[in-house]
């Protein structure tokens, strides 16, 4: 077995306006977690993800 | 209806020559019209979103904003990064964590930095020992 994409990464300056941008262009949710000014933020985009 | 992620396009000079070496990366084989000097070369990775090749002439100049992160299946992290280091990555030492937890950062042999993380056991015990740390710092 070799190694699978577990997720693509963006560097950004602004991670909660980034992943909202995202989020609209994807359709996926926002973790409700992620708040402005956060070092990271992820947008969940699998099923298994979201597990 | 929003969009979906359809593939990842790679800018490079070889398409040919990068594409092999995710092939390998990925143990997926090359598409039989692939070619040497081909402007564009693809690859389906098992399970995940496509990945094409595109041929252009400017060089890379600085660190990619965007980039794969790769989670071993049934080997350690350490184990799968000198695994790439075999088939032609290079480490991007001033990328590392300080304290060699997290991840590790490659670049593929044309300079496109990746992340390994640790494989689904290690990302649990790095996440329990997180947990562990939290409640220490923070008594309930």
């Amino acid at each position: 077995m070799y190694p699978r994409i577990r997720n693509i990464s963006f560097d950004c300056h602004d991670t909660y306006a980034l992943t909202g941008f995202w989020s609209a262009v994807l359709g996926y949710a926002r973790l409700p977690e992620d708040v402005p000014g956060d070092p990271e933020a992820v947008l969940l985009t699998t099923v298994e993800d979201q597990a | 209806m929003s969009s979906t992620i359809h593939n990842i396009s790679f800018d490079c000079h070889d398409t040919y020559a990068l594409a092999g070496f995710w092939a390998q990366v990925f143990d997926c084989p090359r598409q039989p019209d692939d070619f040497p000097g081909d402007p564009e070369a693809m690859l389906l990775p098992p399970g995940g979103p496509e990945v094409l090749f595109i041929a252009v002439p400017e060089g890379k100049t600085v660190k990619n904003r965007l980039h794969l992160d790769l989670q071993p299946a049934d080997r350690t992290r350490a184990e799968e990064v000198e695994r790439l280091l075999g088939i032609g990555a290079t480490l991007v030492p001033d990328r590392v964590s300080p304290t060699g937890g997290g991840w590790v950062v490659l670049a593929d042999p044309e300079g496109n930095e990746f992340c390994v993380l640790g494989n689904a056991a290690e990302r649990a015990a790095a996440a329990a020992a997180r947990a562990a740390a939290a409640e220490v710092a923070e008594p309930a």
